[in-house]
Formats: structure tokens, sequence, C-alpha cells
């Protein structure tokens, strides 16, 4: 199912509350207007039940006293005409009824039902439906009173109409229902427009949003017709595009970087075979040549195989193959392996006695690390000089593996450099050492992959110390 | 013709320096950092400065306005892996005379080498001729009254040289200096027997003599100046 749009849930959200509200203040309203209206017959009822009680207070002749409450009860021609039944308890012949206006209707009028009865010395109002007319649309308010009279208990019972009640109730009504009805329908009309209105702010943030391409990442934006609502919003997101920028800037200058890198060799490579090519040359010279060749296609191997264990170990996943190993016997196995290559040129590798050292890790991740370390080593360290791999333990669960050579002429405006990609000390850089430039990049994102860093200090008298910091587990 | 490369990267370099050996007999010279480079393009009367511009010590482009600043007209060919079109258009107007962007065709680099020198010589038409005699310099073809004349590579370099300056005296010295690079052993007297080879494969003699030796101030190709 398609998701609602904001838009649209507000809009049925608001609608349905202002119907609601409209409905029930029209209710209330409605409960309201009956009991004033009642109330106001009720009134004039209890003035009536007060005034009859007061001529039958006055001792005069039977003659004098009728027409005195016919004269309450207004003549049988009034609009809106009262009737009056008075007896007493226990006599079955009534002391006064009043003439109305529409005889036939008088029986059920007159006897009220028993179960308003109120007691004696109180009086109760009730609505009354003439009996004897079918339709039962006339609608009658009643006054019952009782009280003691000359050891008599005497009830008095007046009546009048209230069908002007019922009727300006449905004026009422029909009012209600019109300016209800048109209230409502304004709303439906007018809160999506007044929502459109209010989510203007987003369409707007949203619109310059989506101008943005990769080119205008980092570029300064004008936030002054945003609303201050979304401002921490548009905020968070141009400093997330300020930092996409940055990487993909980096990024960028990485490539620049690498293809400069991958041009040298491809140079020198084709330099040396358009020169072999030159002219016809002796067997010898061209096997010469070839091999020259080789030296530079080796070069862009290594480079090549930098470039994607680089962009292999960038990749943000986890560690892929982590296990528990022994780093020191791990070290003491490659220290095995470059003695060997370092004999060519009278130099040594060798690894000072440790106990056994746990870490965890990716073991090939790790060879990598400490083969660009002793590559290092022995390729910039003095020519016969000795290559130490030590361990040391260091606090907060931590060890430091130090690879030392005798070198140590690293300028200290060089070493921050080091771990840049392509950098080289310059001075290495005449002397065709073939390093890349990547071997420390790569060894220090293998460390931090592992939790941990290198680093690297060097002087000329204590020699080049490169140190691997790594959890121990 | 006598050649400075000065390029950090030392393969490269080699190259370059034997394909201008082979190609277009250059004496060349080699250098690979930059306080190198500006000292040996000051010391020695290169006829070519191949100037590569990202170099340790001293980069490129300063060595090309110090020369400049000094006066120096050695015409410089530039050499940039940066293909950044700033970089050419500053190396151009610090006074470097042309450039190639690395990784360059050799048989372009050797060309331009060799329009540079015409250049500087003034002598735009790859074929140089005195009298009978005429020097193709791009293929290194001489030929006499229509005839190809084979040259081993000295003799040929200093026929070359003399041609392009036809008409003017060249003292031994010059010879000497444009002839070997810096690591040859220098003999002057060797220039004597290279000049009598030459005028023994190309001159016909007097009265029409095309290599006239003019004691005590050098050699002169060409009609004598009256």
């Amino acid at each position: 199912m398609r998701p609602l749009s904001i838009r649209l849930r507000l809009s049925l959200l608001v609608s349905l509350l202002t119907v609601t509200i409209i409905a029930v203040v029209s209710v209330v309203s409605y409960v309201e207007q009956e009991e004033s209206l009642l109330r106001n017959v009720d009134e004039i009822l209890r003035v009536m039940g007060e005034g009859i009680a007061a001529v039958l207070d006055d001792p005069q002749d039977a003659e004098t006293r009728d027409a005195e409450l016919q004269s309450i009860l207004g003549g049988p021609h009034a609009r809106s005409p009262a009737w009056c039944r008075i007896w007493v308890d226990g006599n079955d012949s009534d002391w006064f009824v009043s003439d109305l206006a529409d005889g036939p209707h008088r029986d059920g009028l007159l006897d009220p039902p028993s179960e308003q009865r109120p007691a004696v010395g109180q009086t109760s109002f009730f609505n009354m439906v003439d009996r004897a007319d079918r339709s039962r649309k006339a609608p009658y308010r009643a006054l019952w009173m009782r009280r003691v009279w000359r050891q008599d208990v005497v009830n008095v019972l007046v009546g009048r109409s209230s069908r002007h009640v019922y009727h300006e109730l449905r004026e009422f009504y029909r009012l209600l229902l019109i300016v209800g009805g048109a209230l409502t329908l304004l709303a439906f009309l007018a809160v999506p427009l007044l929502i459109s209105w209010g989510l203007s702010p987003v369409a707007q943030a949203s619109a310059q949003l989506g101008a943005i391409t990769h080119r205008s990442l980092g570029r300064e934006r004008q936030r002054s017709q945003i609303a201050p609502e979304l401002k921490p919003f548009m905020t968070a997101l141009d400093d997330m595009l300020g930092r996409l920028d940055q990487a993909m800037q980096q990024q960028g200058q990485f490539i620049a970087d690498a293809a400069h890198e991958l041009r040298t060799p491809v140079t020198v490579l084709k330099s040396a075979l358009q020169t072999t090519n030159l002219q016809r040359r002796t067997a010898a010279e061209y096997k010469a040549g070839i091999e020259e060749a080789l030296l530079d296609v080796e070069r862009l191997e290594r480079l090549v195989e930098q470039l994607l264990s680089l962009a292999r170990l960038e990749r943000p996943d986890r560690l892929g193959r982590s296990v528990r190993l022994r780093l020191d016997a791990l070290l003491a196995e490659m220290a095995d392996i470059y003695d060997a290559r370092a004999a060519h040129q009278n130099g040594r590798v060798v690894m000072a006695q440790t106990d056994a050292v746990w870490v965890r890790g990716d073991e090939s991740e790790l060879r990598q690390l400490f083969a660009n370390l002793l590559d290092n080593a022995l390729r910039y360290g003095p020519e016969g000089g000795t290559v130490t791999i030590s361990i040391e333990d260091r606090p907060a669960g931590e060890l430091t593996v130090s690879v030392h050579d005798e070198g140590g002429c690293i300028p200290n405006d060089a070493l921050v450099h080091l771990f840049d990609r392509f950098y080289r000390v310059e001075s290495s850089r005449s002397q065709d050492s073939g390093g890349s430039g990547l071997g420390l990049a790569i060894a220090r994102e293998i460390a931090r992959r592992h939790e941990g860093d290198v680093e690297i200090t060097s002087s000329r008298q204590t020699g080049t110390f490169v140190s691997v910091r790594l959890p121990r587990r | 013709m006598r050649i400075l490369i000065v390029e950090d990267e030392v393969r490269l370099a080699r190259n370059i320096a034997k394909a201008l050996r082979e190609t277009a007999s250059f004496a060349v010279d080699i250098s690979t950092d930059g306080e190198d480079g500006q000292h040996q393009a000051q010391s020695n009367p290169y006829d070519l400065i191949v100037l590569d511009l990202m170099l340790p010590g001293i980069g490129g482009l300063d060595i090309l306005q110090h020369l400049r600043r000094r006066g120096n007209r050695v015409p410089v060919l530039i050499l940039t892996a940066r293909d950044a079109t700033e970089d050419v258009i500053r190396g151009l107007n610090l006074g470097g005379d042309d450039y190639l962007i690395k990784p360059f065709d050799m048989g372009e680099l050797i060309a331009r080498c060799q329009a540079l020198i015409r250049r500087n010589y003034d002598r735009p038409d790859p074929v140089a001729s005195v009298g009978p005699l005429s020097v193709d310099t791009s293929a290194r073809l001489v030929t006499l009254r229509g005839q190809p004349v084979v040259l081993p590579a000295m003799e040929y370099r200093l026929l070359e040289y003399l041609v392009l300056r036809a008409g003017q005296i060249v003292t031994k010295e010059e010879i000497v200096e444009h002839l070997y690079d810096f690591h040859a052993e220098r003999f002057s007297n060797v220039v004597e027997v290279y000049i009598s080879s030459l005028r023994r494969k190309l001159d016909p003699g007097p009265p029409h003599e095309l290599i006239h030796t003019l004691r005590g101030q050098g050699y002169l190709v060409g009609e004598l100046p009256r």
C-alpha cells in the first residue's frame, strides 16, 4: 500500500478535529438551548402556580375565585393558553378545572402521570403529551404542586403548551446544521491549502537539496530562506555533504596521485623500449633492453599491487578472517625470511627473545603490515646494517612491536608526512629505491583496522624505530 | 652537439641519453638533482637542456629562471609529468622553449631536440648545404655531390657542428666543448685527427677547399670571409 502523504494525513487529522469540535459545540449548545427554553416555560408555570396558590389563600366566593384563576391562566383565546386543575386527595370532584380551547384533548392533559407526583409541600415539573392526540405532536409542560390547605392535601396542576419551545429548537437545529456544515466544508477546503503553505519550507529545502550535484557538494549554500525548524536539519545535511565532499576530493586527489605515480614507471618503460627499438641491435643488447624493461614492469606490478591492497583495506567492512594468533611466532618466521634476503647485502634481520604473545587479527594483513616495515628497514637502512624486531608490553592491554634499523636520517619535517600516500623522503626519490610511497600508508591502515596504530621516531644516534601498537588478546 | 639532461628518474635519463647519442650523435650529460643540474647548466656551453620540472633540491622552474636571469640563451626543453596547463605556461613564460609531457615518444623527443638546436644555430632547414656537401641533420645523412658518405659517429658529430656554424670561425676549444660529454677523455689533438679524416673523405682540395684551417684561430667551413 502506498503510504499516505503528510499533507493528506494532516488534512484528514485537522478536518476531523474541526468536525468533531463543531459537532460537540452544536450538541452542547442544542442541549443548553433546550434547557434554557424549558426553564423559561417552567418559570412561567411557577409564577402561575404561585398566583393560583395566592388566589386559593384568599377567602372569597367560588365565582370570583374561578374568574381570578382564569385570568391568571389567560383567556381561551390567548396564543398559548394554560390550563389548570385543582383537586383534593381522596375527593373525586375537582375544585376547579379551567376551560381549554381545544376540548377533545382535556382528558389526557388533566390526568398527570402518578410517577410525577411530588411530596406534600413540593412542586414537580414534567412534560406531558396529549394522549388523545394520535400524532403526539403537541407537547406540553406541566407543574404539579401539593400543599396542605385547611387539613386537606390540595393538588394544583398547571399546564402550558411547549410547542413553541420545540419549534424554536428545530429552528436552532437547522441553523446549527447550516453553520456547522459550512464550517466543515470550509475546513476540508482550507486545511490542505494551509498545510501546503505550512509545508512550503520543506518543499523549498528539498528544491535546494535537489539542485546539489557531486560537483557542488562542498559549495557554501545560502540558508536564509529556510524555516528555523528546518535549519538544524539542513545544517546537519550540509555538514554531511561537506564531509562527503572532502572524501570525494581526497579520493580524486588519490586517483590523480596514483595516475602520476603510475605514469613515472610507464614513462621509463616506454623510453627503455623505444630506445632499444631505435636501431638494429645485437642479441645481447636486446636482452639488456628487455631486462631493463622488466625492472620497470616489476615496479609497476608492485605499485598496482599496493594500490589494490590499499583499495581493499579502505573498504569499510570489518576484518575478514579475524583469528587469535601468536604474533611472536609470526614475527620470528618473517625475521628468518627477511634475514635470508638481507644476507645478500651483508645485512641481518634478528628477532629479540620474547614470551608468547597473542593478538587477534587477520594473519595475511598482519603479515603485509610487517613485511612493509621490514622492506622499508632493508631498503632505507644502511647497507650491512642489522634490523631488530622486538615486542614490548604496554599498559591497558596493549603491546608494541618495534622494527629498528640503524639508519636514522629521516628529517623531522618529513616524519609527519611519512604516512601520506606516495610520500617519499626527498633524498630517497632520486636513488631509484623502488619504493612506491604506499608501504607505510598501507601499514597504518592495517594497524588501525586492528585497533592499533603505527609511529616512527628517527635520530642519527639511535636509528629509526617503527613502532606498531596493537591490542593484546 | 652537447646536451644536458636534468631528470631525477635515473633510468629515464639514461634511456634518453642513449637514444640521443645513438640517433642524433649528441654528446649527452646527465644530472639527477636540481643543484647539480643548475651547476652543470651554468658551467658548460650546452646546445640544449632537457629539463624535468619535479626535481629534488632545486625545482626545474627555478633552474630555468636562474639560467635566464644570468643571460644564458641555451634552448630548454621542459619535461613534465604534470599535465596541468599552468605548469606548461609557467615553464614557457620563464624562458622555456618547448615542452613534452610524460610519458612521451622518444622519436618526438629527439625530433624536438634537433629542431630546437637548428633554431638556435639559425638554420631552420634540416638539410644544411655547403658547396657540394649537404648534411641532413634529421636523418644524419651526408652526401657529397649527390653521393652518400658514411661517417663514424664522432666525425659526423664534428661535421654537423662545423656545418651548422658554416661561415664562422670555430675554435678548437669550442669544438671540444661541444663534441664531448663530461666523462669523455679530452685530447685536443684528436680534433685534428678528425678534421684530417673529414678532409680526406669530403674535401676536393684547393682551390675549392671545404674545411679551412685558420692558424691560431680555429677552423671554418665554407667560403672564407674576404
